[in-house]
């Protein structure tokens, strides 16, 4: 009898702690599919606002630099006779930028940024610009 | 005559037709008006390169000449200059001032104006980039974390262990009670003394 008693309190305690926790993590799952929801939406928004802005700009570039520098530009590629202006549109602003008062208007552009083990800024990219346009790059290892 | 490059200022070729010069001045004309932007230096100056390129181009004996002139000096890698290049392929009769170093490179006008253009948008274009960069870091993140499972794969076999261990003991103590339980037998009881004396 004791047995049976045990038994049934058993599973009885099963099922209780079973519907507890079931509430509880479906609190859990709601509130992680709301913030899925919204990174979903904060994302469609700066998509549809970025494509705004990209589209025309992409087309602008098509139309007097052609298609292949167009495709450079959307992919972040760099090529030598690149307008500087192209470059900031492919890579965004530089972290650095030293000028050379020339007759070329020489201008080196520094990107991707990192401490070395002697404690300085170093740059991992160079970029040579010449009358606004990209001349030699250089990446350290 | 200045050592710009007309036809790249006008955005064509060499080999072009007067009619396309004529259709090019037009377009590039009503583009860089100054009345269209006053007060702006660079529409000012595009505008009087637009119409000395023309008043060269836009006359056949002038063009002629320009022409020649052109062929002379290979305005054609005026982008990327060489060193002495210009020097070497100069003629005898040159003056004082086409001996000068080349010119610096003078995109077209259509060019420049697009390059304005770009750059005009750069800045909020990088904004709107990374912010676009930001949510789909932030979305892809999210999605990493993966929806949380109701049940542990842990609480399911601990649970299930003792939900069968509970079972099992159920269905022993029905089987025990059924066949294991003593039996009692019914017997009558002894008649007692007071009830044999009578």
């Amino acid at each position: 009898m004791l047995l049976v008693f045990l038994c049934i309190a058993i599973l009885a305690g099963l099922l209780i702690y079973g519907l507890l926790t079931y509430n509880d993590h479906k609190n859990v799952r709601q509130r992680y599919f709301a913030e899925l929801k919204m990174a979903e939406n904060r994302l469609a928004a700066a998509r549809k606002d970025f494509e705004l802005l990209d589209k025309p700009l992409q087309g602008l570039i098509s139309k007097q630099f052609g298609n292949r520098m167009a495709e450079n530009v959307k992919t972040e590629t760099i090529s030598t006779g690149m307008p500087s202006e192209l470059l900031l549109v492919s890579w965004g602003e530089p972290a650095q930028v030293s000028y050379a008062t020339d007759e070329m208007n020489k201008e080196v552009w520094y990107y991707d940024p990192f401490t070395t083990p002697e404690k300085e800024t170093a740059y991992r990219t160079e970029i040579t610009i010449e009358q606004n346009r990209v001349s030699t790059w250089k990446d350290r290892n | 005559m200045s050592n710009s490059n007309y036809y790249e200022i006008l955005g064509l070729p060499k080999h072009t037709t007067d009619a396309e010069i004529k259709k090019a001045y037009r377009k590039l004309s009503l583009k860089f008006h100054p009345d269209k932007n006053p007060g702006d230096q660079y529409f000012e100056d595009w505008s009087k390169k637009i119409n000395e390129a023309f008043a060269i181009l836009g006359n056949p004996a002038s063009r002629a000449a320009y022409d020649q002139q052109f062929e002379t000096h290979s305005f054609k890698d005026q982008f990327y200059p060489r060193p002495g290049q210009y020097a070497s392929s100069a003629t005898a009769t040159e003056t004082a001032e086409e001996k000068a170093p080349p010119p610096k490179p003078q995109p077209s006008a259509a060019e420049q104006l697009v390059l304005r253009q770009v750059k005009d948008m750069v800045p909020d274009y990088l904004r709107l980039k990374g912010e676009y960069l930001l949510a789909k870091k932030e979305f892809e993140l999210v999605k990493k974390k993966q929806a949380p499972a109701i049940f542990t794969k842990q609480q399911l076999l601990i649970g299930s262990g003792i939900a069968i261990l509970a079972i099992a003991g159920l269905i022993y103590a029905s089987i025990a009670a059924t066949t294991r339980a003593p039996k009692v037998i019914m017997e009558p009881l002894p008649t007692p003394e007071w009830k044999k004396k009578a």
